[in-house]
């Protein structure tokens, strides 16, 4: 027991990668097998998630774990501390959910057993890459997860809608700048300092960080960052690759895939770097600046879409300007909020695209004017976009109230009252995109064109669906609820020593 | 002293919990089954209420503390002297809109009744939870859970008209709350607490005058804005669209008398009366509360739509209220927040008479209406009892606040305070009288004749349906008991005196000089 | 001309090889940006990728080293080249060829799709349809 307790962050990856490797192979006997094995395996690796954030808790300290014993700077280190314990828990969960919810979405491809095959091989290969993101302690070791992820995720929009395959390759092209920017940001790290290890790079630059090196690696490390979390003004491949995405998978990719390089930027910038330094400072405001512009333009920009998903999208700008913007903030409760914000940002909009797949799937409605009376018909499903959408407007007692107003608790500790502005505006702009779909949902006339697709069974779609929506609901409830829980037995011993001690 | 109890969290659970349980199982069950839910709940929340009136009374305090809901500031809910006056009110006039709901959803056909009780019983609660809140994060969180869920009842016929009220109500309400929102960040992170203490915690010279003022304002918006003070009172009027026990509701109990506790909490809970009257927002709150009683009176007299001409009363009821807080004297407290009951019960008996006539008749214009007490005896008899409370009428409970208010405005010599309130009230008269005058007029009018002949909807009866009838008889019997013996049954005048001392201290009344 | 050699020589052994690569990934980038046609497009990601390989290998380079190899017998720690470079790169160009794999995929399906993969024509067909 204690044996397997100890491999605990290799686990949570090794599980699902096995999965990935079997799936195809399955798929040869049976397509169910492929399925469940994935399904399987993402479930697997959220229980050791879940245990392991729990030893962490227990411990008091970061788990350190040294890939086939090798101990770094040489080998490859997973660290798991509060923070990425918590991440890592919310990408398996969120990926586990997806799975599940895919499963009776391959009833309606029209394609052959492999394409379904394919699916299930190459979601569960985007988990293994953002897993592995979150885990590692490691430079380049996150740089080959972020191509995994990266490359999955190009499938995984390139057999999503007629036009995926575009989206698909003009992110591709995007997407390899990004990490070839964040590669030769790392190069220069390598360079000055001759590791890539995280903890060993932050104990070597302690003393050079106004070398000029340093400037080119940060610029070239928010390229990289920016293109992958879609932040302003690096965010031309997003609206339309969340768009046309393959539904199903859609919720993996619009809500964590952009939240796990945001979560590596934290780390970046707040482990590595030495914060204090005048350099750090003039890019931090940079990056606020960029974080306000992608508010307002996000926000502004999902004002005028009718395509419900395209709302989505641009509204997942202006959310990762709040990210952003709680970097930029850098004190205790600008962090916190920062990454109470990735959390919860990533279970709304995930819960938001399982509404539009859903939508997708019973009556093939793409936009907000189809939406008419839908609630009648799908009451789970509106009452997941409603919470949703609530939480993501910042209204309490849902979870993105509390990140909000941790980013203006710090916003206004720091002085920078313009923050606060922000948030309000923003949240006004989140008030009438979201009212729009709302007032279209529950007063429009009903006009879904679409086929109704029947459902066996008591709810209105699937079960597969139905369970992660209802999670969802509980998550964005209970996070916002407990987030102090969170906070003080998660994150506050890992943001106050590792990122401001 | 202190008594920790679940009380308060079970009084402003239970309507939340059987919100939930009539939105998920409303449309599976009977309807007589799901109005049993909110009758039951609402019976249990009003006896849970009353029994802590007692212990109150004598200077305790029923206390919840639940979990830190964010860093450092725990959901904490507490009976004060001045809350729990508003949770007795809202609590207690909850069964009787309930009962006046279920005569008028039914006699007239409403659509979505499930919604309609799931989102009257969130607003209830949630205006419970602003009674009981013992800090402004919990404060906020009910306050904003009480604007999205008065947001479907305001829309609730869901055409063009009500799709735009809505939209205005979410304008002003949601700007406002962002603006408090923000305004209560600023306080937490300058004085490190968020706990409504009587008589303030914001001490004078803790920032520059200016800067108080910004965000005594900025904190009032919230408030102000559901207060219905002008300018800020633009969605009240057009939310008139809404079914009339949402209009009693919103204009009597929960929505602009939230927004009447929010300024009190506001200015008497976390500035404090010195604060307050150092920052100069006092004075300027009070000259905004005077323009309003003014002007919504002159506005009253020109409305010919009984639900409307209503609305703009209750504009210059409330700024009545926030008149006597921005006074702070003991005595204007007091007044102010005895209006808050006078006010709930005179208001919610007019505005379900104009239900109960609407039902009955199909009527909503005033001019139509005359002669109407031949047709609805009890319901027009009851109009204009209360009509002639709202204009201050001894021996009626809008007498016992408005001579408080009048009381402490001379006690700190503002001579243009009184003037406004007995201008008002004579004012008030020239806008209702002319209605009640019309209803005991001679003969029905010919328009109106023939809209009887039409509805079908009782049109053989003497009068509304029962359920519709006995609330109102109630409740106007309850404000002239109030009037006559203002401590009868609950204790609620001691208890606003209770809490106006609390906030003023011993010597209050020459502090406000 | 021999002399010019060394200058040259030794201009790329400082700074030289740098600016060559930065010029080569300048070039990428702007040929990404600017060619319409998506081929083009993708051939120009791999002169990027190429030349952030490259950086990587030049700075593991020095003058008079030798491969890392134990060849006859073990020589001091400088006389050897960095080898983690070359084991990183080794990595990297693996990720560029998935990449170019998965981009040359996508571009079969394009074509299949929209007949072309000229990015012009692609927009003027399916830009106004599906807003």
């Amino acid at each position: 027991m204690s044996n397997f307790l100890n491999h605990l962050p290799v686990l949570v990856i090794i599980f699902p990668l096995a999965a990935t490797l079997l799936c195809p192979l399955l798929g040869h006997f049976s397509r169910d097998f492929s399925k469940r094995a994935v399904i399987f395996g993402l479930f697997l690796s959220m229980v050791c998630a879940f245990i392991q954030l729990i030893q962490v808790i227990k411990n008091g300290e970061p788990i350190h774990y040294f890939i086939g014993g090798w101990m770094p700077p040489i080998g490859i280190e997973f660290v798991i501390d509060g923070l990425n314990g918590l991440i890592i828990v919310l990408v398996s969960t969120i990926s586990w959910m997806t799975s599940l919810f895919s499963s009776p979405f391959e009833l309606l491809e029209r394609g052959n057993e492999l394409r379904s095959v394919g699916y299930y091989t190459i979601l569960c290969f985007l988990a293994v890459g953002l897993l592995g993101m979150s885990s590692t302690g490691d430079a380049f070791n996150l740089y080959v997860f972020m191509e995994i992820t990266a490359l999955s995720g190009y499938g995984l929009i390139a057999i999503g809608e007629e036009k995926g395959p575009i989206a698909a390759f003009r992110y591709l092209m995007t997407g390899t700048i990004g990490a070839s920017m964040y590669l030769l940001g790392v190069g220069f790290l390598y360079a000055l300092t001759g590791t890539l290890n995280m903890a060993d790079l932050a104990v070597r630059l302690a003393d050079s960080h106004d070398s000029p090196l340093i400037i080119a690696s940060i610029a070239c490390l928010i390229i990289g960052f920016g293109i992958k979390m879609a932040l302003f003004p690096l965010h031309g491949w997003q609206p339309a690759a969340h768009s046309y995405a393959h539904p199903a998978a859609d919720p993996m990719i619009a809500g964590i895939m952009i939240k796990i390089p945001a979560y590596a930027m934290l780390r970046f910038f707040f482990c590595i770097f030495d914060k204090s330094s005048p350099i750090i400072e003039t890019f931090f405001t940079a990056i606020s600046i960029m974080a306000i512009c992608g508010i307002l333009y996000g926000s502004l920009k999902a004002l005028r879409y009718d395509t419900y998903n395209k709302i989505l999208a641009f509204s997942s700008i202006g959310q990762v300007g709040y990210i952003a913007m709680g970097f930029a903030i850098g004190n205790f409760y600008g962090l916190i909020g920062a990454v109470l914000h990735i959390v919860s940002h990533a279970f709304m909009k995930v819960g938001l695209f399982y509404t539009s797949a859903a939508l997708k799937y019973k009556y093939d409605i793409h936009k907000i004017s189809e939406l008419g009376q839908v609630y009648r018909k799908m009451p789970v499903t509106s009452l997941t976009m409603v919470v949703c959408a609530l939480s993501m407007v910042g209204l309490p007692p849902f979870a993105g109230f509390f990140s909000k107003w941790y980013l203006a608790l710090g916003a206004i500790e720091k002085g920078q009252y313009i923050f606060v502005a922000v948030l309000i505006v923003s949240s006004l702009l989140g008030v009438i995109y979201f009212f729009r779909i709302f007032e279209n949902m529950f007063m429009g006339e009903f006009n879904a064109i679409g086929t109704d697709n029947p459902v066996k069974g008591k709810f209105e779609v699937p079960w597969q669906l139905i369970i992660p929506m209802c999670m969802v609901i509980v998550a964005i409830v209970a996070l916002g609820l407990f987030n102090s829980f969170i906070i003080n037995k998660v994150l506050k011993v890992t943001v106050l020593e590792v990122f401001l001690g | 002293m202190i008594i920790e109890s679940i009380g308060p969290a079970l009084v402003v659970s239970i309507p939340l919990f059987s919100a939930l349980l009539i939105l998920f199982f409303g449309n599976k069950i009977k309807p007589n089954q799901r109005e049993s839910i909110t009758i039951i709940a609402s019976i249990i929340v009003a006896a849970i209420v009353f029994s802590m009136v007692s212990e109150v009374k004598d200077g305790n305090e029923y206390v919840t503390t639940l979990w830190n809901i964010v860093d450092g500031i725990s959901l904490k809910l507490k009976t004060d002297a001045a809350g729990m006056v508003f949770a007795c009110i809202a609590s207690g006039l909850w069964i009787l809109t309930s009962i006046y709901s279920i005569g008028y959803v039914r006699g007239h056909n409403e659509n979505n009744q499930t919604g309609y009780f799931a989102a009257f019983a969130t607003c209830i609660g949630s205006a419970l939870g602003i009674a009981l809140a013992a800090n402004l994060i919990t404060f906020f969180i009910f306050y904003e859970m009480l604007t999205l869920a008065t947001y479907p009842l305001v829309a609730h016929y869901r055409d063009q008209k009500a799709r735009f009220s809505g939209r205005k109500y979410l304008a002003y309400t949601l700007i406002s709350g962002q603006l408090f929102f923000a305004a209560i960040v600023w306080v937490y992170a300058n004085y490190g607490t968020t706990e409504f203490i009587a008589g303030g915690f914001i001490e004078v010279g803790s920032m520059s005058k200016n800067l108080m003022c910004i965000l005594f304002f900025m904190m009032l918006v919230g408030g102000a804005v559901k207060a219905g003070v002008m300018p800020l009172h633009g969605w009240l009027p057009s939310a008139m669209v809404a079914p009339t026990p949402v209009s009693a509701l919103l204009h009597a109990v929960a929505v602009v008398k939230a927004g009447a506790f929010c300024v009190l909490r506001v200015v008497c809970y976390v500035f404090g009366p010195k604060a307050a009257l150092w920052c100069g927002g006092a004075e300027i709150l009070s000259w905004f509360a005077i323009a309003t009683i003014i002007l919504s009176s002159l506005v009253a007299i020109r409305q010919d739509n009984l639900k409307a001409r209503l609305a703009f009363s209750t504009l210059g009821q409330l700024s009545y209220i926030i008149l006597g807080i921005s006074i702070l004297s003991v005595y204007s407290l007091t007044g102010a927040i005895y209006h808050i009951v006078a006010h709930a019960f005179l208001k919610i008996t007019l505005f379900m008479a104009a239900g109960a006539i609407f039902v009955h008749t199909h009527l909503s214009e005033i001019s139509t209406m005359k002669g109407i007490v031949k047709r609805m005896p009890i319901t027009c008899t009851a109009f204009g009892v209360a009509s002639l409370g709202i204009a201050g009428l001894p021996l009626m409970a809008g007498f016992v606040s408005k001579f408080n208010i009048i009381e402490g405005a001379f006690l700190n010599s503002k001579p243009i305070g009184i003037a406004v309130l007995v201008a008002a009230a004579l004012l008030a008269l020239t806008y209702l009288i002319p209605v009640v005058q019309i209803f005991f007029g001679k003969g029905l009018s010919k328009k109106s004749h023939n809209l009887q002949v039409d509805s079908l909807c009782h049109s053989e009866a003497l009068d509304a349906s029962w359920s519709m009838v006995i609330p109102l008889v109630v409740t106007v019997v309850i404000s002239i008991i109030l009037g006559i013996a203002p401590n009868a049954g609950l204790n609620l005048y001691d208890l606003a005196i209770k809490a106006a001392v609390s906030i003023t201290g011993e010597g209050g009344i020459f502090l406000a000089g | 001309m021999n002399n010019f050699l060394i200058i040259l020589e030794n201009f790329l052994a400082e700074s030289g090889i740098y600016v060559l690569t930065f010029i080569l990934m300048a070039l990428g980038i702007f040929g990404m940006i600017v060619s319409g046609n998506y081929m083009k497009k993708l051939m120009c990601m791999n002169i990027l990728q190429v030349s952030i390989i490259f950086f990587f290998l030049t700075f593991g380079q020095k003058n008079g080293a030798t491969l890392p190899v134990v060849l006859e017998h073990l020589l001091g720690a400088e006389s050897y080249i960095n080898p983690l470079p070359h084991a990183l790169m080794l990595t990297a160009i693996v990720v560029s060829l998935g990449t170019t794999g998965v981009g040359l995929a996508l571009l079969m399906k394009i074509k299949d799709i929209y007949g072309t993969i000229e990015e012009d024509e692609i927009t003027g067909k399916g830009g106004s349809k599906n807003e």
